[in-house]
């Protein structure tokens, strides 16, 4: 893989973008006391990877410490003394059908949803509200932004894309009052990341006090959730973060990263 | 963010620094068939089957293929794939024992079920809980009950459904076979024992019976493994599985009892259990050195491996853009990003994009060579194109006269890839812990 490491205009110093290149982490395989980088992959088996490659290179691993990003959400939360308890798919979904079965039908979260059998499908629903989580993280600037993007397009996509955001928001709303848990584990991750930026990083540094580095590794996309955790870190620590995309969409995703990144109040949400 | 930026997606893709072969085979089945002789013909050369690996972007239609092949050309494979745990031993055991605690009576066959399954009484590996004293006139009284016995059982006990108490007095009221062996009325004892369903007896009524079979099953299918002990690894992580499903289970069951979604049965637990297997699966723990790595190809990333035997090269199969709900006029605004949309976090797989990540980790894995496989004929007897994803590099396509012979009896590896073996045996890679297979 080449290097593909360049200065990147309109992202923080400390956040260094890389396609592939994932070799730069062996290279700072070094024993030590105690982890000083956390080493971050959405896929539980690239995790195996790199450790796979770290033994068969019979390199030390102890500079590092391997988690997935919810992982590190529910660490600073259960170190901070927060609630970690999150509704799983599983009983998400059965939420989800008590919700479509009983609500009225002109209530807003049944009205939202596409006509149709297929709309009164549970895992449809949800997904519905995980596309919307995923895209906006329901940052209300994002859903500002969803709504312009909406407007612009010719009719009726522009009804049809306003019609999915106010089901999935809605999905959401019912969620959220049907139990006390967090809806999901993306939830988790905002609220980790609201307590990063509200504690100006001290949740951060007592969940992790030794990390100084932070690596995300295989990405094929960056979703709204991990990058406004990734935001909050930056904006709230002195951690140094790297960011490794993989080879296909690697180009793609970096030169969307500024964007992504011009967004205040880090893990606000839409809701009341 | 400009439009241009957006053409990032369908940029070239590196091509990768180590030769690309590629055979086209009439069908899947074929196909799958020659992607194993590469990997014997390979093993033949001399070449650690560990320095191998098949990938597959997805192994759905390509697992039971390249299974049958595997076998027919003696070679193990794993694969590297979701475990189907409600397929496994374990779990049906779990199922069994839910069934026969269901209702207010069970039949002979429904009794007798988890005992099939390799039920064992927990602890009953443990040398403070010794067997029964041995008698030469009794079958051997170990666990798990060995089939000719569970036979004699069966034959002895009568038709009908009855409650479970009442299968204890017609074991002890019976003549000789499964009178004399107590291990049937041992079992039936500690269901008849077993309390009304709820969180804590569901936990530790089915964590008895995964720990009985890990202590007692699991050796026994060890035992009865070909050397290569795929199905005891099979077995072991379906154990692992099962374990922690039972501790959902229980928390799951807790929680609709108190919402009042459940009714408070054994049939209710072992739906409940079906619906927790089918949601999370597990994956393969660890590598085994004496078999065949399979892949899904979002797994090799970042791995290193000499020979990467890529199946499904079709246009059908490999890039296949993920579903949405959103519209694609609104999908393709996102990708864009222009202006304020940029604010919204775009999924490249929309438009194949972690197709194209898979492939280009699955040409980054391969050290020494690249050996693409694809079907030309659908099973409805279509056309089945090519993967414009091969499109981004040059391979080297053996003929059919080669490809006949890699399928016949001889093996034999094609011209391209015998020349990329040759040099290795002349080249400078050597590995000291080198399998001989």
């Amino acid at each position: 893989m080449d290097g593909t490491r360049t200065p990147d205009d309109g992202v923080p110093d400390r956040l260094t973008l890389h396609v592939g290149d994932e070799e730069r982490l062996f290279e700072r395989a070094r024993h030590r006391s105690t982890p000083t980088e956390l080493v971050v992959s959405p896929v539980e088996l690239h995790q195996r990877n790199v450790q796979r490659r770290l033994r068969e290179a019979r390199l030390p691993t102890d500079a590092f410490r391997f988690a997935d990003p919810v992982g590190i959400g529910t660490r600073v939360l259960e170190v901070a003394g927060r609630p970690t308890a999150a509704v799983d798919r599983v009983d998400r979904l059965s939420l989800i059908r008590s919700a479509l079965g009983s609500g009225e039908p002109d209530a807003p979260v049944i009205s939202a949803l596409p006509t149709g059998a297929a709309s009164r499908d549970p895992r449809r629903a949800e997904q519905i509200r995980a596309d919307v989580e995923t895209v906006t993280n329901f940052h209300p600037e994002r859903i500002a932004a969803w709504t312009d993007t909406a407007a612009a397009l010719p009719g009726p996509i522009d009804d049809e894309a306003d019609g999915l955001l106010d089901a999935g928001l809605g999905i959401e709303r019912e969620l959220r009052a049907r139990t006390d848990e967090a809806v999901s584990e993306t939830a988790l991750l905002r609220r980790a990341t609201r307590s990063i930026t509200a504690t100006d990083g001290s949740a951060w540094a007592e969940a992790y006090p030794n990390v100084e580095r932070l690596t995300l590794l295989g990405l094929s996309a960056l979703s709204a959730p991990h990058t406004d955790l990734l935001h909050g870190l930056l904006a709230a620590t002195s951690l140094e973060v790297h960011v490794h995309f993989r080879q296909g969409t690697g180009e793609y995703l970096r030169s969307r990263v500024p964007d992504l990144l011009a967004v205040a109040d880090l893990g606000a949400e839409a809701f009341e | 963010m400009t439009g241009a930026d957006r053409l990032a997606l369908s940029a070239p893709i590196d091509a990768p620094d180590v030769p690309a072969v590629e055979i086209a085979s009439p069908t899947r089945r074929d196909e799958a068939r020659d992607a194993m002789a590469v990997a014997a013909a390979l093993r033949g050369a001399g070449v650690p089957v560990r320095d191998v690996a098949v990938v597959a972007r997805d192994l759905d239609p390509y697992e039971g293929p390249l299974f049958r092949a595997a076998l027919q050309h003696g070679v193990a494979p794993v694969f590297w794939t979701q475990l189907r745990v409600t397929r496994t031993r374990p779990y049906a055991l779990v199922e069994a024992v839910c069934e026969a605690l269901s209702g207010d009576a069970a039949d002979r066959e429904t009794l007798l079920r988890p005992l099939e399954l390799g039920w064992s009484p927990s602890g009953s590996g443990d040398p403070s809980n010794p067997p029964l004293p041995d008698d030469a006139d009794r079958p051997s009284p170990g666990w798990p009950i060995e089939p000719e016995a569970l036979h004699r059982a069966r034959e002895a006990l009568p038709d009908g459904s009855r409650p479970l108490s009442e299968w204890i007095e017609v074991i002890d009221g019976s003549e000789s076979t499964i009178a004399a062996d107590d291990r049937v009325r041992r079992f039936a004892e500690w269901l008849d024992a077993a309390p009304a369903p709820g969180p804590s007896s569901v936990a530790s009524v089915l964590g008895e019976a995964v720990e009985g079979y890990a202590d007692r099953g699991l050796p026994e299918t060890k035992a009865a493994d070909s050397p290569a002990l795929l199905d005891t690894e099979t077995d072991a992580r379906a154990v692992v599985r099962v374990r922690t499903l039972v501790r959902q289970l229980r928390r799951k069951l807790a929680d609709r009892l108190e919402e009042g979604t459940l009714e408070r049965s054994w049939s209710a637990v072992a739906d409940l259990a079906g619906v927790i297997a089918a949601q999370r699966p597990g994956r393969r723990e660890h590598s085994n050195a004496r078999a065949l790595d399979v892949f899904e190809a979002n797994d090799v990333w970042a791995l290193e491996v000499p020979y990467v035997i890529s199946v499904g090269m079709t246009a059908e199969e490999w890039p296949r853009p993920s579903r949405s709900v959103l519209p694609p006029e609104f999908r393709e605004a996102v990708l864009r990003g222009e202006g304020a949309t940029g604010a919204l976090a775009p999924r490249p797989a929309w438009v194949g994009g972690r197709d194209r990540d898979q492939f280009a980790d699955t040409l980054g894995a391969a050290e020494r060579c690249l050996v693409f496989t694809r079907h030309t004929r659908t099973p409805a007897g279509d056309d089945a194109a090519r993967s414009p994803l091969l499109d981004h590099l040059d391979t080297r396509r053996v003929a059919e006269e080669s490809r006949r012979e890699l399928a016949g009896t001889e093996r034999e590896l094609p011209p391209e890839l015998r020349a990329v073996v040759a040099g290795e045996s002349g080249g400078t890679h050597v590995d000291p812990e080198a399998d001989d297979e």
